[in-house]
């Protein structure tokens, strides 16, 4: 790295601030006696006048709606949400209701079902039962309906 | 007697515990500066709109994750500028941090010399490759020491001087340059 290039580092890092007392003193002997590095270094501190002067973009309207939206929205969310939970339980209360109790007797049903239908594991014991001559108690038929005499 | 302006962390505090309205106050704050640095780097205002947007989206959705409250607006920036290198992969689906060259071929030759159309300052930045112009920004426009901008770009603060240095110098030679054509 040649000297020129070696300055050309160091005025950037001056123009930041972070150029060491050394190294300012190298940069600015430098550019006393080098026509090129003068000009190099009015262009990249141009750059910050430039930057500093420019006018900042418009932000556009629709962005600042966008995000009033954003920050709008929890509450509105809420009491969205709020509105349709009461119009769902109010107007339809009636069918609501039968379909509650229709799912109340399945539930129900299942249930009793399950507690008189024999898991798969107790089957062969009931299979076994059921080929045994079934006996009458006090009047009550048999199982498969005959009557030991 | 007028009221101080609430710090970012005490405005980041209230939307920790749930005050939205706060959210409207960080946007007032960092609007301009957030859209200055996505509109530059996507060259596209509605693009750089939905970048900021999503920016906000994502502070409402996921601020509890910014863990240091003098933080945020380090965590706006990185976070835009993740939502900007999104939309510029999905224009070209190319390595734009690694590429070569300070300058960008996808910008139109002469843009250096249309000071009339665009200003100045547009048309520099508008020459630069994403990387370069990025931290230029983010330098000249928000102040950030090198640490910050490497913070906000997943850089080292090497790489950050390095390639302040190379934009410097490639913007300052293409306005040399803009200088010996006008002078001939
Ligand atoms: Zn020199």
């Amino acid at each position: 790295m040649n000297t020129c290039e070696r300055c050309e580092e160091m005025m950037s890092a001056y123009i930041d601030g972070v150029l060491d007392d050394a190294g300012g003193a190298e940069l600015f002997a430098h550019m006393g006696t080098c026509t090129q590095c003068r000009q190099t270094y009015a262009g990249m501190s141009a750059i910050r006048t430039y930057c500093a002067v420019a006018p900042a973009p418009e932000v556009p309207e629709r962005l600042d709606r966008r995000i009033h939206r954003l920050h709008a929205a929890p509450a509105a969310r809420v009491s969205r949400l709020r509105k349709v939970w009461t119009q769902r339980l109010t107007i339809p209360a009636p069918a609501f209701a039968l379909a509650l109790l229709v799912v109340s007797v399945t539930v129900l049903a299942t249930v009793v079902w399950l507690r008189t239908t024999p898991a798969p594991a107790e089957e062969q014991q009931v299979m076994y039962i059921m080929s045994m001559p079934a006996v009458e108690v006090e009047g009550v038929p048999g199982r498969n309906g005959s009557h030991i005499h | 007697m007028a009221m101080a302006m609430a710090t970012d962390a005490q405005l980041l505090d209230r939307l920790l515990r749930g005050d939205t309205r706060s959210l409207g106050e960080i946007y007032e704050r960092y609007r301009v500066p957030l859209f200055r640095f996505c509109l530059r780097m996507v060259k596209d205002t509605a693009l750089a709109e939905d970048a900021v947007h999503d920016t906000f989206v994502k502070l409402a959705r996921q601020h509890s994750g910014i863990l240091h409250p003098g933080a945020l607006k380090s965590w706006l920036f990185r976070v835009a500028r993740n939502e900007v290198y999104m939309i510029l992969r999905r224009a070209a689906p190319m390595p734009l941090e690694d590429a070569d060259g300070v300058l960008d071929p996808s910008t139109p030759h002469d843009l250096l010399e249309q000071t009339e159309r665009a200003s100045l300052v547009h048309a520099m930045l508008a020459a630069l490759r994403p990387a370069y112009r990025e931290v230029l920004m983010l330098r000249e426009f928000e102040e950030m020491p090198y640490a910050e901008i490497a913070a906000i770009t997943g850089s080292t603060e090497g790489a950050v001087k390095s390639r302040l240095f190379k934009a410097r110098l490639a913007l300052a030679g293409s306005m040399a340059g803009m200088q010996k054509e006008r002078m001939r």
